[in-house]
């Protein structure tokens, strides 16, 4: 009977574990990809070295080692898994010993839906996890010595310190834990009730200790007793799930399927915007789907400081080193290394390393080749984009950005993208990504006198017109506006259909059968 | 029977390992090791010059090198890196104290041992009397503040503590800890942003001014010390950031105004003058002489920022000043006319024996650390000539510098590892005012400590002991926000 009974928890057990494992590869990949993004793990002895610096140092090293394979199919799923199944198995063993099994397990339940919850939480990391789990694994240590044995020794002072030292708030866990366990022995033997001393002693090391030990730490108290963080319980963070996928397909150059999870986004944002527009321009289509997408953001009048989110501080990386400008995407790079736990963000090192080939500081460049190369992730990345050993398809892409960077020296004060994106036009008139990126931040602002001045600049001057039907649909409205004469229309129009077409709006204005044009647009949105 | 077969596997597979140098080929060049310590100087005592032999193409295996000094003394170390056994190493660089270290290198690449030739390491006969170093370390992170913090560190050993850190703060940012003259029993620190304050701690009792003064028209920002201990300078400088759209430098950092002061710390009075405060002018990085008789300072024309950025050029200055009433002289000397050059003087710091002063020089501006072309100069107080101290400059920036108390050994900063951290080295000057080949601080693990780190380490100096400072106390009256407005006179 017992033996059938617990064939069901394990058969239970185990569906809970390959469910979890089906939610997170299928519905959270993106999540655990951040995860494995927002951190770097350095397979050497000084690296390792490190984690002793601050409490908690074997859930942080091992939740950090752990987190560099979550950029493997499935491995992020399972070990994430693994890890809550971990805690939830040493929870309900542990509450088993001290309350009834129908409370145990609902206790238990409610412990698991708590994980669980807390998992969703992007800035949930895997040591929180581990930090329970030892923490309760050590409480289990003493349990033993409270519940099974008679010794008079108490080790609560050397397990608590030792809680702490190795999983920081798990400290916590195990001294409640030691409370706990003592209780039900106070209860069930009235003799030992000396055993109060020991949860005395625990509580008080698991206060103490970190109040000992914050200003070797250099940590406030509260974040010393509670080191590495809390989570916070969440419902499933589709929407972001949904960006971070829009985001990891434009990281990894897959450019049509930026598009397609763009179009396909239920709740269209600045951020699916952005990434959309993005991808259009590199594949030289932004004036064409400008007005396809239901928001208008290009990221150009965006500005980032303490408080930008951290996943726009990634998209002003992309945006700038995209656009060619190797100064703001080094200097958003920068900022979220520094907004990164340990001041390591792996994508960012990546992303260094390549702005600094494409500005020519090998010197600079190597510095974070030589941190990657120390990865089990990216060792070999890191080696096809040394110097030396440069595949020919990286050279050329190094130097295709090389030429569309800025040449000219100036001081900038601060992040107005016109002016990048201006003097990245007088660097290199050919970068149409840029130009596009002007003109149809012109068109979106509606300041139909500055596009037809860009246009003019950027264009027309340098004998290069840019016929996309958007700028000929914008150009119409300013020449009608200012009652351009012919020889200007000629000058400047050259789709007949569209002028035609122009004839028939401007009879019908703000006619809904004229969406997707920019007259429409102008008029109407 | 299972136990001999166990020892005869582990026997064969550790002579398989090849610990120990065999079938040596010479090769006839100087071993690539990382940091560069070929030909340096260094002080008896200092921790053991640690390094790796570096190639890009094939993985070094393992090291195998052998130290001897003049007596016949021997160090040994043997792994994937030179890692010297600390005590050995003292007592060899103590007793071979004016005389040179010859190191030989072995190195285990594709299987094949390798034995460059020797180099040399001398040993100064001029002590260096200091405990060790204190320095900010913070990442580049230009806006935003991360993980930084002020600390120190053993220069016998690789053990560094920190004084305090901005994770205890919630991301403040602290700036410039400046002791007198090494002795850290007299420092002072600023902190910038929500809770700034300027720390002036005497003989352990703290003040904490006011960050900023309406009438000075900014903060107390780059101090000095006077000698007598009474008196500190500081600068106040108003200072915006920019960034550099191309080219090899990335930021630059100027002041929309700056004067230099000087504080008086037993009337808790800023003493200003005229020549000090002139409106189209920028006074700044001040300094004292050793005798406490003169303020040094920098001065330029000010600009139009950030259009004339370029033409921000300072000029090294000095003024009397008498201890006895705080008054200043009447008449400015310029010591060194960088504007002439074409160039700009920043952080000119005196040798403690009077004998020199030693400031940075960069093509303009005085934020030098990100100009690639910042070199250090030396001007020779007895002749009034300066020039570039070659010996120790690179092709990266070359910046932040201070003397150790027996001026014989100088702690500057230098981009010339990855032209983008800042590292700390130091170098020895002999009687003939010639500095030595200057040497990385050493590390544990050098090439993996400084390969990982993504750290800048700033204004560094030497300390004669450990501060001993209660960073708690120092968080608790950071964020109390309760300053005392200096009066000024």
């Amino acid at each position: 009977m017992l033996r059938t009974k617990n064939t069901i928890i394990i058969g239970i057990w185990l569906i809970c574990c390959v469910a979890l494992t089906i939610f997170y590869a299928t519905a959270y990949p993106s999540h655990l990809l951040w995860q494995e993004q927002n951190q770097i793990f350095l397979n050497t002895s000084h690296w390792v070295g490190t984690y002793f610096d601050k409490p908690a140092w074997l859930g942080c090293l091992a939740g950090e080692w752990l987190t560099q394979f979550y950029s493997l199919p499935i491995a992020g799923a399972a070990i994430l898994t693994i890890a809550i199944a971990f805690c939830v198995a040493l929870f309900a063993k542990a509450t088993l010993r001290f309350l009834p099994k129908a409370a145990a397990w609902s206790v238990t339940a409610l412990f698991a839906i708590l994980l669980f919850g807390c998992s969703l939480s992007s800035s949930t990391n895997l040591a929180f996890f581990l930090c329970i789990a030892g923490g309760l694994s050590l409480a289990f240590a003493e349990m033993y010595i409270i519940i099974n044995k008679t010794r008079k020794i108490d080790l609560s002072p050397v397990i608590v310190p030792l809680a702490y030292w190795t999983f920081g708030f798990g400290a916590l866990i195990t001294a409640l834990f030691i409370c706990l366990f003592t209780f039900k022995r106070c209860a069930t033997d009235h003799s030992k009730r000396y055993w109060w001393l020991t949860a005395g002693v625990a509580l008080v090391f698991a206060a103490g200790f970190p109040a000992l030990l914050c200003t070797s730490y250099a940590l406030p108290y509260a974040k010393a007793l509670l080191y590495p963080g809390l989570a916070t319980p969440t419902i499933p963070q589709t929407k972001f799930e949904e960006r971070l996928a829009i985001a990891d397909s434009f990281y990894e150059r897959d450019y049509a399927l930026t598009k397609r999870l763009a179009m396909k986004a239920k709740e269209p944002d600045d951020i699916t915007a952005f990434y959309y527009y993005l991808s259009t321009a590199l594949q030289d289509s932004l004036p064409d789907c400008l007005l396809k997408y239901p928001v208008k953001n290009l990221g150009t009048l965006t500005t980032i400081g303490e408080t930008t989110p951290l996943m726009v501080i990634n998209m002003m990386n992309d945006l700038y080193y995209e656009l060619g400008d190797m100064t703001y995407a080094e200097r958003a790079a920068m900022m979220r290394n520094v907004f990164s736990p340990r001041n390591r963000n792996a994508r960012m090192i990546r992303r260094l390393a390549e702005i600094n080939l494409v500005s020519g500081d090998t010197l600079a460049a190597l510095k974070y080749l030589r941190i990657l190369d120390r990865t089990h992730a990216y060792v070999d990345w890191s080696k096809s984009h040394t110097p030396g050993m440069i595949t020919p398809a990286i050279e050329a892409d190094i130097m295709r950005r090389r030429a569309f960077s800025n040449n000219k020296d100036n001081i900038r004060l601060g992040d107005n993208c016109r002016n990048i994106i201006l003097e990245l036009l007088e660097s290199n008139p050919g970068n149409t990504v840029a130009l596009d990126y002007l003109l149809c931040t012109d068109l979106l602002l509606k300041d139909m006198d500055t596009f037809k001045m860009d246009y003019d600049t950027y264009c027309m001057s340098k004998c290069n017109p840019r016929y996309k039907d958007l700028y000929q649909q914008a150009l119409m409205i300013y020449l009608a506006g200012t009652d351009a004469p012919e020889e200007e229309w000629n000058k400047y129009i050259v789709s007949t259909p569209l002028v035609q077409l122009f004839n028939r709006y401007s009879n019908r204005r703000g006619d809904p059968s004229f969406r997707g044009t920019y007259w429409y647009y102008f008029d109407k949105q | 029977m299972k136990y001999k077969i166990l020892t005869l596997l582990i026997t064969i597979f550790l002579l398989g390992c090849g610990s120990t140098p065999t079938d040596v080929k010479k090769v006839a060049s100087l071993p690539p090791i990382f940091p560069d310590y070929i030909d340096v100087t260094i002080p008896a005592g200092i921790a053991p010059l640690n390094f790796a032999v570096v190639s890009d193409k094939e993985e070094v295996q393992r090291i195998d090198v052998t130290i001897k000094g003049a007596n016949g003394d021997e160090l040994h170390a043997n792994g994937k890196y030179a890692d010297f056994n600390i005590d050995k190493w003292h007592k060899l660089t103590e007793e071979n104290r004016g005389r040179q270290l010859t190191v030989s290198v072995c190195a285990k690449i594709a299987g094949e041992w390798k034995q460059y030739d020797d180099f040399t390491i001398n040993v100064s006969p001029y002590p260096l009397d200091e405990w060790g170093l204190t320095y900010r370390r913070i990442a580049p992170g230009y806006e935003v503040y991360s993980k930084m913090g002020i600390y120190q560190r053993d220069l016998g050993n690789f053990n560094e503590f920190s004084i305090i850190e901005n994770t205890m703060t919630d991301g403040q940012c602290y700036n410039c800890h400046t002791a007198n003259r090494t002795n850290p029993n007299d420092f002072v620190f600023h902190v910038r942003g929500q809770h700034g304050a300027t720390l002036v701690s005497k003989n352990g009792e703290c003040t904490w001014l006011k960050a900023a003064n309406d009438t000075l028209g900014g903060s107390m920002v780059y101090p000095y010390w006077h000698p007598s201990g009474r008196y500190c300078a500081f600068s106040t400088n108003q200072t915006r950031q920019g960034f550099h759209i191309s080219g090899p430098k990335r930021l630059e950092v100027f002041d929309l105004s700056s004067d230099v002061l000087v504080y008086d710390t037993e009337k808790n009075e800023i003493l200003l003058d005229s020549l000090l405060n002139k409106k189209a002018w920028s006074e700044n990085t001040p300094s004292f002489s050793p005798d406490g008789k003169w303020l040094y300072f920098t001065t330029c024309y000010q600009q139009e920022y950030p259009l004339k950025h370029k033409e921000e050029r300072y000029n090294l200055c000095r003024i009397a000043f008498d201890e006895t009433t705080g008054h200043f002289g009447s008449q400015v000397d310029t010591l060194f006319n960088a504007v002439d050059l074409d160039k700009s003087v920043t952080w000119p710091r005196p040798s403690y024996d009077g004998k020199y002063i030693l400031f940075t020089l960069s093509d303009y501006g005085y934020f030098s650390i990100w100009h690639k072309e910042s070199d250090q100069w030396l001007l020779n107080t007895a002749t009034g000539e300066a020039r570039p101290a070659e010996e120790i400059n690179s092709n990266d920036a070359d910046s932040f510098h201070n003397w150790s108390d027996n001026s014989r050994w100088v702690v500057f900063t230098s981009r010339r590892n990855d032209g983008l951290y800042s590292n700390l080295y130091l170098t020895c000057i002999d009687d003939n005012g010639h500095f030595s080949k200057p040497f990385l601080l050493p590390q544990a693990n050098p090439e993996e400590y400084y390969t990982q780190s993504l750290y800048s380490f700033n204004t560094p100096d030497f300390t004669k002991t450990k501060v001993d400072f209660n960073s708690r106390a120092a968080v608790e009256a950071i964020l109390s926000d309760e300053r005392i407005p200096a009066q000024v006179r």
